[in-house]
């Protein structure tokens, strides 16, 4: 038996969209600490990890491991279904292929029920170790959402070199070069509006922007963003959902062009 | 009535029935003639008694029924099931004729179809011509207030009826549904004419030997269809073409005239489409309105080349796999005689082009006979043909064979051709021969590097001279890292 009672109905409405584009079919986990996903896309280049802690939820029953096969672009539309006030509530009995997700208007005149069906999913649940990074930009989601999608008018790939100076973005492509450095400040009126950099040592990594610009998607449910790079690891772009969890996007870099002549 | 009018009246019936087979009821022949119905329906009794065998006949009954209530109804019934459906009635009943046809339609609304057509036509005649339906001088029902002249002097008179009728007639145009005629149809000035007409409405809704299926009007023929193809005359835009001047003559009732002519408009345009491919317009409504299909067929069998220099010079961008020679076909799918364009795109590791018109005037004369072929080329790589489709620029619809496989083993020799490709690609532009047929090369190199990109990105990769967003995508697949090579599956 699960049910999932979520007063903030909306946030599952950008949850989902925040990663229907990467992902189509995942398994949702649920268990008596959250409500979690892990997904890699197609090309296995990018992950996609989601945790909504049972504290998050007004009403969280989950009386034991359950993992639900779902395709994100079928769910995004029957949550679409929702009003952006409504009340989500997420109901699963046990042994049954099908999911519920109950919509309750704020005032409660208006109830509505879509049962969707399950799938089967061959998940591969990667393990995901903890990482020292060598460095770690926050800056505003709104600004590297912004950052990304100027750049991928440029080029296909964007270079992210974290320096004490600031964070440059750089792309090159057939028309031209872009360059854009952030650099860190933390003398502003509101907190999400800075920009935080914490670094260990000078890092240099390169991205398709096309994952990125998937990845910033994830800009309604989060102020900021936290991008974590090191050397010989995937990139970390962490939105934080307020309360109740995060948004953690894993993207591979590209080989060097120089390791790439030498192999 | 003579006897020889009468006489006349029989041969054209007879034409109608078995020649057009048509079906002839009393109220199209009453019409037609100007004769009163009950003298329509007299004629066709004694057309029925003459050459009753070779038609079937459609009759009339009509009577109180002996349900409860009673009610007076007229039925339809076919001359087999005459004595079934007196039965339905009390006592006596009166039946008459009609119509006749030469076989009873499948679809009861047929029955209706010329009749409909005939009602349609008066009514759109102009304003000053008078008709038996316009003046009404057959229909036993009459209103005090509204009068009438036969003589088309007080046609203003005449009209607020007019507009009434063909008002109805509209509403079912748009519903799609065959027309009422009763209010407006002619019939005799007896009594019985007259209730015959009313109970005939009740009769659609009761079941009876025949049923009129309304919804069912629709595409019957040529002629019912008319409202369906008005629509697509209004689409066309092409109702305003013709009906003006009858619109002219009729500008107090401007809305009946267009509607109708619409419909005339819209048969004539069924009728047409067949022969009026001629007129350019009627062509380019229809191409709008078709799939248009381009098929590039890369085949391997062009003949070989003898002029090597040549095709080197006309190189575009290299060709992948290198040794593929393509036939390209496009091929336009319009109506019933499709233009065939066949270019032959003949390309090996020089990545030669050979464009071979066939029919098409535009592609017609460009680039003739410049076949070549490099299938000697050593360490060709396994592939295989693989048809793909896709929308293109223009909206066609591309059906393509491209090869599709393994890079060679030794890639050597065609990355060098490839690079010189490269090199002779500015020359190649300003080949003279290559003509206007560009664009066709463009389109035939945009389709091959894109299927070959697709199937075979790595070889594409390595090669210096592609597509320069092709070689993107293969170097981004190439220094793309893997998530997997990151974490680990638990």
């Amino acid at each position: 038996m699960l049910e999932l009672r979520l007063v903030q109905g909306s946030l599952l409405k950008k949850v989902l969209d925040a990663m229907r584009e990467l992902v189509n079919d995942a398994n949702f986990d649920c268990s008596a600490t959250g409500f979690s996903l892990q997904a890699m896309d197609s090309s296995h280049v990018a992950l996609v990890a989601l945790l909504l802690r049972s504290e998050g939820f007004e009403h969280y029953r989950c009386d034991r491991n359950l993992s639900m096969g779902m395709n994100l672009n079928n769910m995004s539309k029957m949550l679409r279904c929702a009003g952006n006030d409504d009340i989500i509530t997420i109901k699963a009995d046990d042994g049954t292929d099908s999911v519920t997700f109950m919509f309750e208007s704020p005032n409660q005149d208006k109830i509505a029920d879509f049962e969707m069906k399950l799938m089967d999913i061959d998940s591969e649940h990667l393990g995901i170790p903890d990482a020292e990074y060598q460095a770690i930009v926050r800056m505003p989601s709104s600004e590297f959402a912004r950052i990304c999608k100027d750049l991928s008018s440029i080029g296909d790939t964007v270079v992210i070199s974290v320096t004490k100076e600031g964070v440059k973005f750089s792309t090159a492509g057939d028309i031209g070069t872009a360059n854009i450095v952030c650099r860190q400040n933390k003398t502003v009126d509101k907190p999400e509006e800075a920009t935080i950099i914490e670094m260990q040592e000078p890092v240099s990594l390169t991205f398709a922007l096309r994952y990125l610009n998937s990845f910033t998607k994830a800009t309604p449910l989060s102020d900021t963003v936290t991008i974590s790079l090191s050397s010989e690891l995937p990139v970390v772009v962490e939105y934080k959902i307020a309360e109740m969890g995060y948004i953690r996007y894993y993207l591979a870099p590209k080989i060097e062009e120089d390791e790439d002549m030498k192999s | 009535m003579g006897g020889e009018e009468a006489v006349d009246i029989f041969l054209q019936i007879q034409y109608l029935v078995s020649d057009q087979l048509q079906v002839i009821s009393y109220k199209w022949l009453s019409r037609k003639f100007s004769v009163s119905s009950n003298n329509a329906k007299r004629l066709l009794k004694e057309f029925v008694e003459k050459h009753g065998n070779d038609l079937q006949v459609i009759y009339t009954v009509s009577g109180w029924l002996k349900s409860d209530p009673q009610a007076y109804c007229v039925k339809l019934a076919s001359a087999s099931k005459i004595d079934e459906t007196r039965e339905e009635f009390e006592g006596t009943c009166s039946v008459q004729v009609y119509s006749v046809q030469a076989c009873i339609p499948k679809e009861t609304a047929v029955i209706w179809n010329s009749e409909f057509v005939q009602a349609e036509e008066l009514f759109n005649q102009p304003q000053i011509i008078e008709n038996c339906l316009r003046d009404n001088r057959f229909c036993g029902v009459s209103n005090i207030h509204v009068k009438r002249t036969t003589d088309g002097k007080h046609v203003s008179l005449v009209l607020p009826k007019t507009i009434n009728g063909t008002g109805a007639f509209q509403k079912d145009l748009h519903s799609l549904k065959p027309p009422k005629q009763e209010p407006v149809g002619p019939t005799s000035s007896s009594n019985l004419e007259a209730s015959e007409n009313k109970s005939e409405k009740e009769k659609a809704a009761k079941p009876s030997p025949i049923i009129r299926e309304p919804s069912k009007v629709k595409g019957q023929n040529g002629k019912s269809s008319s409202g369906n193809s008005g629509s697509l005359a209004n689409m066309w835009g092409r109702a305003s073409t013709k009906p003006k001047p009858v619109v002219e003559t009729a500008e107090d009732v401007p809305s009946i005239a267009a509607t109708a002519d619409e419909q005339i408009c819209a048969n004539e345009l069924a009728d047409a489409i067949g022969s009026d491919d001629d007129f350019s317009d009627i062509n380019y409504k229809r191409n709008s309105n078709r799939k248009r299909r381009v098929v590039f067929d890369f085949s391997d069998d062009e003949n070989e080349d003898e002029d090597e220099e040549k095709v080197m010079s006309l190189s575009s961008p290299p060709e992948p796999q290198g040794k593929t020679e393509k036939t390209l076909v496009v091929k336009e799918e319009k109506n019933l005689e499709d233009k065939k364009v066949e270019v032959g795109n003949s390309k090996n590791s020089n990545a030669g082009i050979t464009l071979r018109a066939k029919s098409d005037a535009a592609v017609g004369g460009k680039g003739e006979g410049i076949d070549n072929n490099g299938a000697g080329v050593p360490g060709s790589p396994k592939r295989r043909k693989v048809l793909k489709t896709r929308i293109d620029e223009r909206g066609r619809e591309v059906s393509e064979f491209v090869w599709e496989g393994e890079p060679a083993l030794s890639d050597k020799p065609n990355q060098e051709n490839a690079a010189k490709d490269t090199n002779n690609r500015p020359m190649a532009n300003k080949a003279p021969a290559l003509g206007s047929s560009n664009d066709h090369n463009k389109v035939a190199n945009a389709k091959t590097l894109g299927g070959a990109g697709a199937s075979s990105g790595s070889s594409l990769a390595n090669k210096p001279g592609g597509n320069k967003k092709l070689a993107k995508a293969g170097t981004k697949d190439a220094k793309q890292g893997n998530i997997l090579s990151f974490f680990k599956k638990i």
